[in-house]
């Protein structure tokens, strides 16, 4: 059974994976919250799921396609798409260098 | 138009105390359709996409965001002749139970300002409530529109799990969200979810299975219909005042004909559990999108692209947001997903299973929809699983898919109580009949709240 109490490495390590930066006091406060909910949550881990399968479809729905086709009225207007991106170059979305 | 202008009126001069309105349309769009709600207006969700205004989901990373696109549910209510108003507070991302999560101005209560709305659709809620519109759009991942709806007492529908197309809805829990209404009335919400039901080739998951006609529902008489009545829904936890309520509400509905049952859903306690860890699994990485880098928006400059994800989501997002994304990522990572992840799924499974059961012998199931009323602002501000608890009775739906209802059904300490109705998958019908049974042998629907507009 995993142990419901986090300290703050984990969450600092969680958050960083989240790319979530915290404070101190937010580092704190989340591996009290988290070990408190956790902590209660755990009960789920004495019910018997042998041989139960997981609940991956959300519905009775399978394999939904439709036609390959390119429809025009799906697509956004880019005039709208830059107006709404925070920093634009030459009807350019500028994002920081990934390298 | 003028019967819209004198609604945009009445919207400003109540807003400022219940705050309900993140963003007023002065001049709205003229509905230039036809149909079922020819004329009204209504109030959207702030998570819902709508080309006119913004789309902030109430966080201040997406405090800029104007959709380039709208949701299906806001075309369909606009073929159908609504005009939509304005859009309505939330908690940020629809992540919270109160409205205080929002990151905007604070929702109140309409019944008592010094208490919370509930949520996460606070604003639409407290729209419909405070007299300021008669119809208006909510999202429901765990209990988002039934329970501010029975806090608010108005009547709120969470729809099957495909039964409304969620093009256009900003995603909380994939496999848990879906759109759906708030009215004052049982038939004014059967109308707004006839026109927003059915499949959208741009929602994979809605399904194909057609629409009942969810008006001629109600004033079907009710005769003979099984309403289970789960033990658990009444026992520990459940202020024993709103039982009492609930249960002259079901007494009532015996008398009118319908057939009360006893049963037993004993996994009703883990329901809780499993709905947070699948919200949140699904919601953290749902939210890995939101970096403020092509749309939203940063207060970081020149910064490498590391420090740019990391100061960006540290800034603009809220609390609530927050321990989504740890305890998210928590449940899902390696070394801990058997144990939390997929031990929740699987118990899923088996409270699908267990209503499945009891529906084959049922019409409905009925309760409560919250285990206690409005309380005031800040009671569990610092008490986040304390504040969890408080879905104790909406998310068990919610994890089985199955669509709910609350309607009003009484006081308790001079605030609403909500009865809450499920029925089996794509059986809104039946939740529309028995609701609108009830409402119409009460005067509940009439009471109009102190702070209401006039």
């Amino acid at each position: 059974m995993a142990s419901a109490k986090l300290n703050k490495e984990e969450i600092s390590k969680i958050a960083y994976l989240s790319r979530l930066q915290l404070t101190d006091q937010e580092i704190e406060a989340a591996a009290g919250h988290l070990s408190e909910i956790l902590g209660h949550f755990s009960a789920i881990q004495d019910i018997d799921t042998a041989g139960i399968p997981t609940a991956d479809a959300a519905s009775d729905l399978k394999n939904v396609t439709r036609p390959d086709t390119a429809n025009a009225t799906d697509l956004a207007d880019p005039a709208a798409v830059l107006a709404s991106a925070p920093k634009v170059n030459n009807d350019q979305i500028q994002v920081p260098a990934i390298f | 138009m003028s019967a819209v202008t004198e609604v945009i009126t009445k919207i400003k001069a109540t807003n400022d105390q219940l705050h309900s309105f993140r963003e007023v349309f002065e001049q709205p769009e003229e509905g230039n359709g036809v149909g079922l709600l020819q004329g009204l207006p209504i109030a959207i969700k702030d998570n819902i996409c709508t080309k006119e205004g913004h789309t902030t989901a109430g966080s201040q990373i997406l405090k800029n965001y104007q959709a380039p696109y709208e949701a299906t549910v806001i075309s369909r209510v606009k073929d159908a002749g609504a005009v939509i108003v304005g859009k309505t507070n939330l908690d940020e991302f629809a992540m919270g139970s109160s409205g205080e999560y929002s990151s905007f101005e604070q929702p109140r209560n309409p019944w008592d300002v010094t208490r919370i709305p509930g949520g996460s659709s606070a604003g639409s809620a407290v729209a419909v409530a405070g007299n300021q519109v008669p119809l208006a759009l909510g999202t429901d991942t765990g209990g988002s529109i039934r329970q501010p709806a029975a806090m608010c007492g108005v009547v709120g529908v969470k729809p099957t799990y495909g039964r409304v197309s969620r093009f256009g809805a900003i995603a909380y829990g994939s496999s848990l969200d879906q759109v759906g209404p708030f009215a004052k009335t049982v038939k004014d919400a059967a109308r707004l979810l006839q026109v927003i039901a059915g499949p959208d080739a741009r929602d994979a998951t809605t399904s194909p299975q057609p629409v009942p006609d969810y008006l001629a529902a109600c004033g079907q008489d009710i005769v003979g219909l099984k309403i289970g009545v789960p033990i658990e829904f009444f026992g520990d936890g459940i202020d024993p005042d709103i039982a009492k309520v609930v249960r002259q509400a079901l007494d009532d509905l015996k008398e009118q004909g319908a057939e009360l049952k006893e049963i037993s859903l004993p996994l009703t306690s883990a329901a809780v559990a499993v709905y947070f860890l699948i919200a949140k699994a699904e919601g953290s990485s749902n939210l890995a999108r939101y970096d403020g880098l092509r749309y939203g928006t940063s207060p970081v400059e020149d910064a490498d692209l590391l420090q740019h994800y990391l100061q960006t989501r540290g800034t603009l997002l809220g609390p609530e947001v927050k321990r989504t994304l740890l305890m998210g990522a928590y449940a899902l990572a390696a070394g801990h997903i058997d144990a939390w992840y997929k031990q929740a799924s699987q118990v899923r499974t088996l409270i699908r299973r267990q209503y499945e059961q009891a529906f084959q012998h049922l019409d409905v199931i009925a309760g409560p929809t919250s285990p206690e009323v409005a309380w005031k602002f800040g009671a569990k501000a610092d008490d986040p699983l304390a504040m969890y608890l408080a879905d104790a009775l909406t998310v068990p739906m919610s994890v089985a898919g199955l669509p709910a209802l609350s309607l009003p059904c009484g006081f308790s300490q001079d605030l609403p109580v909500g009865l809450q109705l499920t029925a089996t998958h794509f059986a809104e019908d039946k939740l529309f009949q028995l609701a609108h049974a009830y409402e119409q042998s009460h005067d509940w629907h009439q009471q109009i709240p102190p702070n209401a507009s006039q």
